[in-house]
C-alpha cells in the first residue's frame, strides 16, 4: 500500500494508454475489452462521418469509430502500428482506431489533475482530469461522456437535414 | 409463517388464467350448441376452481361471486332451469367479471370489483329463468344426439399433436357392423387389428373394454396415427366382412366440421372411452425456460452456422490445394457431418421457441361474436389449424393485424343478412381463419364469403384521391388494384363505421407484417369472396437473403421483399424527367441505383448489371446492382451502437468469409431516400 491510502478516495487507476496525432490520451483499462489490429472494415453507407464501419468481432457486429475523426484531429492514417481499442461501457460495444498503443499505465488518482483550459486537442467536456507521468501529459478520456456526446452529434445531424 | 404469498398468488394468476380461457371456449361451444353437456360440465368446474383458489387466498369478492355462477351452473346441469340465451349472456358478463378481477389481482390488488349487479342478475335468472329470456327451451331436446368428437383428453391431444409435429396422419375411421352381425366383437377386433398394421389407434368410441363386452349398437369409431393415406386406411377396413358405411376422415376436417354425430347407441357411456394401444405414450414432461435463455441459445446457434457457413468454404479451399490428401478427405467428411448436425440444433432451438398460432386464434371466437351481434350479422367462423407453430416474437405481434382483418370482414365483407337473402346467399355468412406450414413459411388465411372487392370502386377512389397517374390507372389489372388498398390512407369504406375504418387501414397491417419480414396479398372476387394471405417466415432470427454486390460491397436483400430479379437490358430502363424506369407487369417502376443511395466509393467505375424488383410499403421499386451472388440463409445481428441509428438496415449478417454484410430494410430505406434524411431519431 502507498502512503496516500490514508483518504478514501485515493485510488489506483490503470490506464490503456494510446496516441492520437501527437498527443497522449488514456481510456481507464476496466472499460477495455481487447486491444485487435485493424481488419476488414465493412462501411455503413450514410453513418456519420466518424463511423468508419462495422467489423466481425467473433460474431458480434461491432461498430468502429475514427477517434481522430471523432475530435476532429485529421485522418487517421492506416500504418502497421494502428490499432483498435474495443471498449465496452453500458452495454454498448464500440471499436476506436488509435494511431499506436503505447503502454499500460497505473499511477494513484490524487497525481490526476483538472484539464487545462485551454487544451489543443479534444473538446475539454470529454476529458476526466490530465496525469504527468515520466513527463509526458496523458488525457484521461471519459468513455460515458463520449458515448453520450456521439448521441447529441447525430441528432444534430439530424436537425441540420443531412 | 414464512411462506411465500407471492408465490402462491403468480401459480394461482396463471392457473386462473387457463381456467378463464377453458370458461370462454366451454362456452362458445354452449352457445353453438345447448347440448353440450361436456361444456356445462367444463364451466362448472371451471367456476369451482376458480372459487376455491381464490377464496384460498382470500380473494373475497372473487370468491363470492363465482360461487354464485357455481350455483347457476350446478342449477343449469341438473336441468333445474333451463339453459337459454339470458344465462348464456349472464355467464359471459360472469366471464368479463373473472377477467376483470383477475387483471385486478395482477396488477397487485385484491380483485374487490363491484359484482352486486350481475349478482342480483344471476339471482334473478336462477329464480325466475324464463322471465326475461329468448327462450328456445332446449332442455327437453333428447341429451345425447349430438355429441362433438372433439372430446379428447390430454394424453390423446398430446398424440395428435405429435403426429402432426412427425408429418403423420390423425384419421377419424368411422364404420358400422352390417344389420344381422352374429360377431359383433370379433369384427371390431379385426377393424382393430388390420388398423394397427397401418400405425397406432390411441381412442375408439365407445371404448375397447365396452367393445369386448359387445356393450355397443352398430356404429364404432376409431381413431389412428399411421402413415398411410386415407385411400389406404378406408380400403383395409372395407376388406374386411360385414363391415358398412367405412368413412375415413382427416382429423382436421372433423375439427372445422365440430358437430359430427355418434349415434346414441355408442354413447351410452357418460365418460370419455379411450385406449393406449402402445403403452409408451409418456406425458409430456414439460419445463418453464425464460425466453431469455432462448434467445441466448438461438444466438449461439446463430454464430455456429456462420462457423459452418466458413468452415465449408475453409474446407473447400484446403480441398483445392491439397486435394487427394486423406486427411482433407476427413476434414470434408466432418466438415458435412457438423454441418448436419448444426442444421438439426438449429431446428430443435427454432422449435423450442415456437407457439402454437391457437395463443392468438383463441381469443377470436369471442371477437366475432360479440361483433357479429354488435353488427347485427350472423357469422359462422370457422378456424383450422390452430395447432401450427410459429416464432413466439412472431406470434406476439400479428395479434392486432388479424383483429384489424377480421374487423374488416365482419364490418365490409360480410353482407347483413337481408341483404345476402337477397342476392341467395345463405343469410349466415362465413368466415374462415386458417393457418398452414408450407415450407419454410406459416401461412395465415382469412376469407370472407361477403360482398368482396369491387375493381371499378377502387379505380374510381384511386382516380379521386390522384394517387396513381390515370393513364397508368387504365392499365392497371384487377390483382394491381387491389395492392392500392395498401396504400396509406387508402380505404374503400364509404362511411366510417365505429367497428373499423378509421383512416388507420391495411397500410398498418403491410408495414406490421413487412417489419416481420412477412408479406400479405389479397384476392378477392366481387360478391363472392375477399381472401387476405399473410407468410411468415418461421422465426425472425435466421432469414433468406439474396446476396447482391453493389461494386466491391455485399448487400443482403431479405427475400420475402424481393419480387423478381433480371438481367439489365440498356433498352429496358428510360428516363423520364430525369428519373430512370422500367416496366415491370405493366407497372412503370422507378429504377434506382444502389451505388448512388449508398454513395458506394468508385461507383462511376462500374455497370450495373441486374435488376431486382422490390417491394416497400407504398409502391414496388426497382434497385440495380452491379451482381447477384445467390440465395443464402443468414443469421441476423444487431448493428450495434451509433450504426444502428443509422436508416436503410435492419442489421447486418456475416458472410463465408467472415466479412460482415448489411441486411437492407426496403421500407425504411426507401422513406429515407424520399426524405432524404437517413438518421433515426431517439
Amino acid at each position: 500500500m502507498e502512503k496516500n491510502s490514508l483518504t478514501s478516495d485515493v485510488y489506483e487507476i490503470q490506464l490503456v494508454v494510446f496516441k492520437l496525432a501527437n498527443e497522449f490520451y488514456g481510456i481507464e483499462i476496466s472499460s477495455v475489452q481487447e486491444i485487435i489490429k485493424i481488419q476488414d472494415i465493412t462501411r455503413v453507407p450514410k453513418a456519420p462521418a466518424f463511423v468508419e464501419g462495422v467489423i466481425n468481432l467473433r460474431g458480434k457486429i461491432v461498430p468502429i469509430i475514427d477517434l481522430r475523426k471523432r475530435f476532429e484531429l485529421g485522418q487517421t492514417e492506416r500504418t502497421k502500428d494502428t490499432r483498435v481499442i474495443v471498449v465496452e461501457t453500458s452495454g454498448n460495444i464500440v471499436g476506436f482506431i488509435v494511431d499506436l498503443v503505447t503502454e499500460i499505465l497505473r499511477f494513484s488518482s490524487d497525481s490526476l489533475e483538472p484539464p487545462p483550459p485551454i487544451f489543443s486537442g479534444i473538446d475539454a467536456e470529454y476529458i476526466k482530469g490530465v496525469a504527468k507521468v515520466d513527463e509526458r501529459l496523458i488525457v484521461l478520456l471519459d468513455i460515458n461522456l463520449i458515448f453520450k456526446g456521439e448521441e447529441e452529434e447525430s441528432l444534430k445531424m439530424l436537425e441540420a437535414g443531412k | 409463517m414464512d411462506i411465500d404469498i407471492n408465490e402462491y398468488r403468480s401459480i394461482f394468476l396463471e392457473e386462473t388464467k387457463e381456467l378463464i380461457d377453458q370458461f370462454e371456449k366451454s362456452l362458445l361451444e354452449l352457445e353453438k350448441d345447448p347440448n353440450n353437456t361436456n361444456a356445462i360440465q367444463s364451466l362448472f368446474r371451471a367456476a369451482h376452481t376458480i372459487k376455491g383458489s381464490s377464496a384460498s387466498l382470500g380473494f373475497d369478492s372473487l370468491s363470492k361471486f363465482t360461487h354464485s355462477l357455481e350455483n347457476l351452473m350446478d342449477m343449469v346441469r341438473s336441468s333445474k332451469i333451463p339453459l337459454n340465451q339470458n344465462i348464456i349472456d349472464i355467464l359471459f358478463k360472469g366471464l368479463d367479471y373473472i377477467q376483470e378481477a383477475v387483471d385486478d389481482i395482477e396488477s397487485g390488488h385484491n380483485g374487490d370489483i363491484d359484482s352486486s349487479e350481475l349478482l342480483q342478475l344471476i339471482e334473478k335468472a336462477k329464480t325466475s329463468p324464463s322471465e326475461l329470456s329468448v327462450l328456445p327451451d332446449v332442455s327437453k331436446i333428447e341429451k345425447n344426439v349430438s355429441r362433438s368428437l372433439e372430446e379428447l383428453n390430454d394424453i390423446e391431444t398430446g398424440v395428435i399433436n405429435e403426429a402432426f409435429i412427425k408429418g403423420l396422419n390423425v384419421f377419424v375411421v368411422k364404420f358400422s357392423l352390417a344389420q344381422g352381425c352374429q360377431m359383433k366383437y370379433p369384427r371390431a377386433y379385426m377393424v382393430l387389428k388390420s388398423l394397427e398394421q397401418l400405425g397406432e389407434v390411441f381412442k375408439t368410441v365407445p371404448e375397447v373394454t365396452d367393445i369386448e363386452q359387445e356393450k355397443f349398437g352398430l356404429d364404432l369409431v376409431y381413431y389412428i396415427v399411421t402413415k398411410s393415406s386415407e385411400e389406404e386406411v378406408k380400403n383395409v377396413v372395407q376388406s374386411i366382412a360385414e363391415i358398412e358405411m367405412v368413412e375415413v376422415i382427416p382429423y382436421e376436417s372433423t375439427r372445422t366440421e365440430q358437430i359430427q354425430k355418434v349415434s346414441q347407441e355408442s354413447i351410452e357411456k357418460d365418460d370419455k372411452s379411450e385406449i393406449k394401444v402402445k403403452a409408451d405414450f409418456k406425458k409430456s414432461q414439460t419445463i418453464r425456460i425464460s425466453v431469455e435463455r432462448l434467445d441466448n441459445l438461438m444466438n449461439l446457434v446463430g454464430e455456429l452456422v456462420i462457423d459452418r457457413t466458413r468452415l465449408i468454404k475453409i474446407s473447400e479451399d484446403v480441398e483445392e490445394a491439397l486435394s487427394g490428401s486423406d486427411s482433407v478427405t476427413s476434414l470434408a467428411e466432418v466438415t458435412t457431418h457438423m454441418g448436419r448436425t448444426i442444421n438439426l440444433l438449429q431446428d430443435e432451438i427454432l422449435r423450442t421457441r415456437m407457439l402454437p398460432v391457437s395463443h392468438i386464434f383463441e381469443r377470436f371466437p369471442r371477437l366475432v361474436r360479440d361483433l357479429s351481434h354488435q353488427l347485427n350479422k350472423q357469422i359462422d367462423f370457422i378456424v383450422s389449424g390452430e395447432e401450427t407453430e410459429l416464432d413466439k416474437s412472431i406470434i406476439d405481434e400479428i395479434g392486432e393485424p388479424l383483429v384489424h382483418l377480421i374487423r374488416n370482414s365482419l364490418d365490409h365483407g360480410i353482407e347483413p343478412p337481408e341483404e345476402r337473402k337477397s342476392k341467395g346467399k345463405p343469410e349466415k355468412g362465413k368466415l374462415m381463419l386458417s393457418a398452414k406450414q408450407e415450407e419454410g413459411y406459416v401461412v395465415i388465411q382469412i376469407e370472407d364469403d361477403g360482398r368482396g372487392l369491387d375493381p371499378d370502386k377502387i379505380r374510381e377512389k384511386a382516380r379521386k384521391k390522384d394517387i396513381v397517374s390515370p393513364n397508368i390507372l387504365e392499365q392497371m389489372d384487377d390483382q394491381a388494384l387491389f395492392e392500392l388498398l395498401f396504400l396509406p390512407g387508402f380505404s374503400t369504406a364509404d362511411k366510417v363505421s365505429e367497428v373499423s375504418g378509421r383512416g388507420v387501414g391495411l397500410d398498418v397491417v403491410k408495414s406490421v407484417v413487412e417489419r416481420l419480414n412477412g408479406s400479405v396479398s389479397l384476392s378477392s372476387k366481387l360478391g363472392e369472396y375477399t381472401r387476405f394471405t399473410l407468410k411468415f417466415p418461421l422465426t425472425l432470427a435466421i432469414i433468406q437473403a439474396l446476396l447482391v454486390k453493389v461494386g466491391k460491397e455485399v448487400y443482403a436483400l431479405p427475400l420475402n421483399v424481393v419480387l423478381e430479379t433480371r438481367f439489365l437490358e440498356e433498352e429496358e430502363v428510360k428516363s423520364i424527367q430525369s428519373q430512370q424506369v422500367t416496366l415491370f407487369r405493366g407497372e412503370v417502376l422507378p429504377v434506382l441505383r444502389l451505388a448512388d443511395i449508398f454513395e458506394t466509393p468508385g461507383r462511376e467505375n462500374f455497370q450495373d448489371n441486374f435488376l431486382v424488383v422490390v417491394s416497400t410499403s407504398d409502391k414496388n421499386v426497382v434497385l440495380s446492382v452491379s451482381d447477384l451472388i445467390g440465395n443464402s440463409e443468414v443469421v441476423i445481428k444487431p448493428l450495434g451502437y451509433i450504426v444502428n441509428k443509422v436508416k436503410g438496415f435492419f442489421g447486418a449478417t456475416i458472410l463465408g468469409d467472415g466479412r460482415v454484410a448489411l441486411i437492407v430494410d426496403t421500407v425504411s430505406l426507401m422513406s429515407a431516400v424520399k426524405e432524404k434524411n437517413f438518421i433515426k431519431v431517439g
